[in-house]
């Protein structure tokens, strides 16, 4: 693949929010305002590329058995390293996020991307790949955070919007408004992509990091299994 | 396969020291801007519950409870200041709460320094149920079910103060 479309492709194509439907609880919890939604974005931007890099470039060092929790503590490293910067140079924005700025330790996107990406990729690919996915997952992170600001609280990025301002849909900056949005824009995403984006190999059931222990690794059986699911919908 | 084993033994733990000091030497550039941003917060939380005041931070107590991290006398007669911080099971870090008393030893207003739950709930409610609680009250104030750690750690912590209150007034 060249190197712009492993770069672009987790903008839309593969978007790990609106088509992967990865790291959904950050993503709920931190778009109800944009500068949250843009810290959010920016910090699991940088975990994603730090942690594929380092993965990528121990990929051949790692023994199997025990990738996953080398993954954890290298992920967790650079999570902390975030943390520790982030509360000492930008207090606020640290507190805005809370907890989940430490959960993105836990973010299925950035093990995911390790365990179906920068653990067979070199370096430069495995960092473009974080880029990409990185971008894709601030992109759809604005998005949601700009409708529901925008007419959930009648402002974008804390700047009043006026006639918004004083007409604003609550329930926006609520959770239910968080999933009725997070359901329109993968519907929206999906009509976009035709619906044919889920269909590819990297993160279908053969790309999942327990398709080993489910024992349906090999395409044909992942195929059957994908044809079991559809059947019993 | 023992081979293998140590491998796996060998490889993770080099991993973890590297990050570990890989953190060690953040920890070392951003402790103190931190521990700076942490004083600073309590500064500006003096000035949130007693407006205009000027503060003389007085000696805690020999027996005061490890949630009660300073007390302040403000200057004018306009009451105490309590500088608290307690735990929260939910949360990844301490529970910080500046707390006024006036002079009657009722605490007169609130302000949460640290909080990392959600804080976009009940923030500015939840302390107000506070304000007015003395000693012998704190404990009757109606919280929301009273059934979380966070709840009875708030009450535990006004009470920590309201005690070293009693104390430090029983002194003067």
């Amino acid at each position: 693949m060249k190197k712009s479309g492993i770069l672009l492709k987790g903008l839309l194509k593969e978007n790990p929010v609106f088509v992967l439907v990865l790291g959904t609880c950050p993503t709920l919890a931190t778009s109800t305002s944009v500068i949250s939604a843009l810290a959010m974005g920016i910090a699991a931007t940088a975990v994603l590329i730090c942690s594929n890099i380092a993965i990528s470039a121990l990929r051949n060092l790692i023994p199997d058995k025990v990738r996953i929790p080398c993954y954890i503590v290298v992920i967790a490293g650079f999570v902390t390293i975030v943390q520790l910067l982030m509360e000492a140079y930008l207090p606020s924005l640290y507190e805005m996020l809370g907890v989940y700025l430490a959960l993105i330790v836990v973010n299925c996107i950035i093990l995911g991307r390790a365990e179906a990406y920068a653990n067979s990729h070199k370096v430069g690919e495995a960092a473009l790949d974080g880029l990409g996915m990185g971008l894709g997952f601030l992109l759809a992170l604005l998005c949601m955070a700009t409708i529901r600001e925008v007419f959930g609280s009648g402002s974008w990025a804390g700047f009043p919007i006026p006639f918004l301002k004083d007409h604003t849909v609550p329930i926006l900056t609520q959770s239910p408004g968080g999933f009725l949005v997070f359901g329109v824009m993968i519907a929206i995403v999906s009509a976009i992509t035709k619906g044919k984006a889920p269909a590819k190999k990297s993160f279908s059931c053969e790309g999942c990091p327990s398709a080993a222990a489910c024992g349906k690794l090999s395409p044909a059986s992942c195929e059957m299994s994908g044809k079991e699911a559809a059947s019993h919908d | 396969m023992k081979k293998e084993y140590v491998k796996c033994i060998v490889v993770l733990t080099c991993i973890c020291l590297v990050a570990a000091v890989l953190l060690a030497v953040t920890n070392f550039f951003t402790s103190p801007v931190i521990a700076a941003n942490k004083e600073a917060a309590v500064k500006a939380s003096l000035q949130e519950v007693i407006p205009g005041g000027s503060f003389e931070e007085l000696d805690l107590p020999e027996n005061a409870p490890g949630t009660v991290k300073a007390f302040y006398r403000e200057t004018s007669g306009k009451g105490y200041v309590a500088v608290l911080s307690t735990v929260s099971q939910y949360s990844n870090g301490d529970m910080g709460i500046t707390a006024a008393i006036d002079d009657e030893g009722a605490i007169s207003s609130i302000a949460i320094t640290s909080y990392f739950e959600s804080k976009e709930f009940g923030r500015t409610t939840y302390p107000q149920k506070y304000y007015g609680a003395t000693a012998e009250t704190v404990d009757t104030v109606d919280v929301f079910a009273g059934a979380t750690y966070s709840s009875t750690a708030f009450r535990n912590a006004l009470a920590d103060a309201l005690a070293v209150y009693g104390t430090v007034k029983g002194g003067d």
